[in-house]
């Protein structure tokens, strides 16, 4: 599955940093959804409209789906409003109102003055900065270990039941995934934790793989599924990690978001690939690749770990007033000073008391 | 940084340096120092009305197509228990570069895309028009009858997603207030 760059750099400007990962995962949770009701659609038309018309059921399901969606475009047409001003069914004072509340936002909101060339050296920044590689690096590992996906039906096929059935089965491991996304979601927003609850599931997704690679046992098997879905759970925070650890200015966070989800994506481009049918039923290699990129997303977690960990306390380091700033440092807050147009003493005075999510 | 010194800071700068107009926002409220106005009480009641109002169009058209895009995602894992690669004659590696070749074209054209959005006249004709186009293309996909027209409309497909998302994305931006979704 895709992953969004616009609706999640969107959520990062919107919501405030500590209740930002409860609401990724309930936009990511829409994609889980759909993969349980997805599929037991497609079972049903397997199973009522194979051959009809002489048409195979995934040509139907095609057909379905397209029509479906043809005609939520012109939904869109005909009920989306396209401006407050423009819209007819509000009235004057309404249009008015609305307007006025959007203008205030817009002007007390996370903005970027025009006058610091600010978009221009927010795209540099972000690109200069190593953050920004080491986050794409987990998330490029997470969406590649989580390529199960696009082969979760051909997965349960190996356990030995028709095509309808192996459907059907695909959508329990989904619909748990979503109750599990949102709870995992909620606790880190509750615990302000970022770190560990994109650590923790990932061993789980790998005794998931284990079980899968190495047993015949239905239940076993099937459990596994389980398992494996828990690595959805850090997909579904991965965003709200990284707005937290690049906050500022806005414009270099929006195209670091950019800059993730472009690298991360590519992961799918090459993870089809582990999945040759002549691996059936234990998909070794494949699930041997993914435990490694299992592997390399928890290194690149703890390498990021490591990176804010360093800059919080530099930040603590510079809190203390009557400590020598050393040169590293003072460079440091002078192009934080220009980045945000203000003076050092400013900037120090700002950074007092804020500390990175770790 | 504090939210409120977040605030400040920005409401400082947007009071210090020339307010960039947004060209959806009426001259007269876009270019006033905006943060000394506040909703009056009648105003916060009015807004609250015309918010449901507008929850009412637009949360379930939204919903309905995100929907009906992921839902389309998952389509190609269940079509190969539906019989794709016999029917299409797929062999060998064939099946994994038609899922590859979608990422190929929504990767490329997300660039593109962001720029069509400056030709954004009017965002329910954009939206509608790219999500129809992709609800075609996809639709399209059941009269492939080899490899090759399969990795063709599966690239176009990932071709025309991407404008549709960064149009739902900046529409939404356009009538959701950063207040209202914190809440």
């Amino acid at each position: 599955m895709v992953r969004f760059p616009n609706a999640q750099v969107l959520m990062v400007c919107r919501y405030g940093k500590e209740a930002l990962s409860f609401r990724t995962s309930l936009f990511f949770s829409g994609l889980l959804w759909s993969g349980a009701f997805g599929n037991l659609i497609a079972a049903g038309i397997l199973s009522g409209l194979n051959g009809a018309r002489g048409l195979a059921a995934w040509r139907w399901l095609y057909i379905i789906e397209g029509c479906i969606t043809i005609f939520a475009g012109f939904c869109c047409w005909l009920i989306l409003p396209d401006f407050p001003e423009t819209w007819k069914a509000l009235s004057p004072e309404e249009r008015r109102v609305i307007t006025k509340h959007l203008a205030i936002d817009s002007a007390t909101a996370d903005v970027d003055a025009a006058g610091f060339g600010s978009q221009k050296q927010g795209f540099k920044e972000a690109f200069k900065d190593s953050k920004v590689y080491v986050l794409s690096g987990a998330y490029l590992s997470t969406i590649t270990a989580s390529s199960f996906q696009f082969f979760f039906p051909t997965l349960v096929a190996t356990l030995g039941y028709s095509h309808i059935v192996s459907l059907l089965l695909v959508a329990p491991p989904y619909i748990f995934c979503v109750f599990y996304t949102w709870l995992h979601g909620w606790l880190s927003d509750r615990y302000k934790k970022r770190f560990w609850f994109f650590f923790y599931p990932i061993p789980i997704t790998i005794i998931g793989f284990i079980i899968f690679m190495t047993t015949n046992n239905f239940g076993a098997r099937y459990f596994s599924f389980f398992l494996m879905v828990f690595i959805f759970a850090p997909e579904s925070m991965v965003f709200a990690w990284a707005s937290a650890s690049i906050p500022r200015p806005p414009a270099k966070r929006s195209v670091a978001m950019a800059i993730i989800n472009a690298i991360a994506n590519c992961g799918s481009i090459y993870s089809p690939y582990f999945y040759t049918p002549n691996q059936s039923p234990y998909y070794r290699k494949a699930n041997g690749a993914n435990i490694a990129f299992c592997v390399a997303a928890m290194i690149f977690a703890t390498l990021h770990r490591w990176q804010m960990g360093r800059e919080n306390s530099r930040i603590a380091r510079l809190e203390n007033e009557d400590v020598p700033l050393s040169d590293k440092d003072m460079q440091v807050l002078r192009k934080t000073a220009a980045i945000e147009g203000t003076t050092v003493e400013t900037v120090r005075e700002q950074q007092k008391g804020f500390r990175y999510m770790l | 940084m504090t939210s409120n010194a977040t605030e400040e800071n920005a409401a400082d700068l947007v009071h210090e340096s020339p307010i960039v107009p947004d060209n959806d926002i009426p001259g007269d409220v876009a270019q006033k120092p905006a943060r000394h106005l506040e909703l009056t009480e009648e105003e916060r009641r009015i807004e609250r009305r015309v918010r449901r109002k507008i929850d009412l169009r637009i949360m379930p058209v939204v919903i309905l197509v995100f929907l009906m895009n992921y839902i389309d995602r998952n389509n190609y894992a269940a079509a190969r228990l539906q019989g794709l690669e016999a029917d299409l004659h797929l062999v060998g590696n064939e099946y994994q570069t038609g899922l590859s070749v979608l990422f190929v074209g929504y990767i490329l054209s997300q660039i593109f895309s962001n720029l069509l959005l400056n030709f954004c006249g009017r965002p329910s004709l954009f939206l509608g028009f790219f999500t129809g186009l992709w609800g075609l293309i996809s639709a399209l996909t059941a009269l492939v009858q080899n490899y090759q027209g399969l990795v063709a409309c599966r690239f176009f497909l990932g071709l025309v997603e991407s404008p549709f998302f960064a149009g739902v994305m900046f529409y939404l931006s356009k009538w959701y207030v950063s207040r209202m979704r914190k809440c």
